[in-house]
């Protein structure tokens, strides 16, 4: 009959020499993989930060159940989608951008010209490019001036005028006054 | 997994595990990587083995003591031929007795030693938690992953193989 103690000593004897060969095996250090260092790690700062991970489980949990009620929710009621964009689009108030798609329409160019020409000049010269203009007049002692349009759909252009030996005057165009 | 690393809550406990970790993965690794023959296969038993030690941390008194290194190859052991069964696609019972898991030479005049390295892997882990490490069935069910019913079933039939060995050396 096998007693209790008797398993108790050889069961000792047994793991103790399994122990062993395995030791005597032992021969370099293996060199872990990256892949298994890396849980390891995780593992160990599991264990040594319990309190954190249980808050990022937490916090995980409370997020996944937030994000599928609300998807849900803006799922299955058109009101809920309604004010929920437009609380987006009270976030981005003062920024709101429309994109159209489809075909460009092909506008006709408008060309402008000057209702008055002064006596003695004449037109020298004409720049047509895609959205610039650009008309030089002349008169013959060698005086000229330039009318310069732009075509363009944005307010984004920069008008800069050299400041020296320019002359400023007020004027009016169509019954309102211009800039200079 | 994460839910029993939580009843790791003493310092000294989650320092304990890095210890083992630094002391004794070589040792696990060997152990898994005899049963497994892969170092990458190896690698995970002895990962899977360190995720059950830190279930289990509160059952390691000293990590020094021989008694501790023996739990641990016992541990990595039972995960290795759990992997090893994974990817065999092995999950009946009787398969069980097949032959997987360490062994070793054995010099010395006890011939129940002999007989208990005989065994296939599954009954000695399940001899070595309850007769060496002294835990009840319940503890060594939860250290090899397995109900408490089927670990008794285990021990019984673990020690119905030890008497045929026994009787087979003439002991009985």
């Amino acid at each position: 009959m096998i007693t209790d103690e008797m398993l108790q000593k050889a069961a000792q004897a047994a793991d103790e020499a399994l122990t062993e060969s395995i030791s005597s095996m032992e021969e370099d250090a293996h060199e872990f993989s990256e892949k298994f260092e890396k849980k390891m790690k995780k593992l160990i700062w599991k264990t040594k930060h319990p309190v954190i991970n249980q808050v990022r489980k937490a916090a995980a949990c409370i997020l996944m159940v937030l994000l599928a009620g609300g998807s849900t929710v803006l799922a299955f009621s058109s009101e809920a989608r309604n004010a929920f964009m437009g609380w987006i689009r009270e976030q981005n108030e003062s920024y709101v951008r429309y994109h159209f798609t489809g075909e460009e329409v092909e506008k006709e160019k408008k060309r402008y010209q000057l209702g008055y020409i002064p006596d003695g000049y004449q037109e020298i010269e004409r720049y047509e490019l895609e959205s610039e203009n650009w008309i030089s007049y002349s008169d013959k002692e060698g005086r000229y001036f330039h009318f310069l349009y732009m075509d363009s759909s944005s307010d984004d252009h920069l008008f800069i005028m050299q400041q020296e030996q320019l002359k400023k005057e007020s004027a009016t165009v169509a019954g309102k006054t211009a800039d200079f | 997994m994460l839910i029993c690393l939580q009843m790791i809550d003493t310092p000294e406990q989650r320092t304990k595990l890095e210890y083992l970790y630094d002391k004794y993965r070589n040792l696990m690794f060997c152990a898994a990587r005899k049963i497994l023959n892969d170092n990458s296969d190896a690698e995970d038993a002895v990962q899977q083995a360190f995720v059950k030690i830190a279930e289990n941390m509160e059952k390691i008194q000293d990590p020094d003591c021989p008694k501790t290194r023996c739990l641990l190859v016992t541990i990595v052991e039972n995960k290795a031929i759990d992997q090893y069964r994974r990817k065999q696609k092995i999950h009946k019972v009787e398969y069980i007795e097949e032959n997987i898991g360490l062994s070793a030479e054995y010099h010395g005049e006890d011939v129940l030693t002999k007989c208990i390295l005989k065994l296939p892997g599954r009954y000695r882990e399940i001899i070595s938690l309850k007769y060496h490490q002294g835990y009840s069935t319940k503890e060594a069910a939860k250290i090899m992953g397995i109900s408490e019913s089927n670990a008794s079933k285990l021990d019984q039939r673990a020690k119905k193989k030890l008497k045929e060995f026994c009787r087979k050396e003439g002991i009985l």
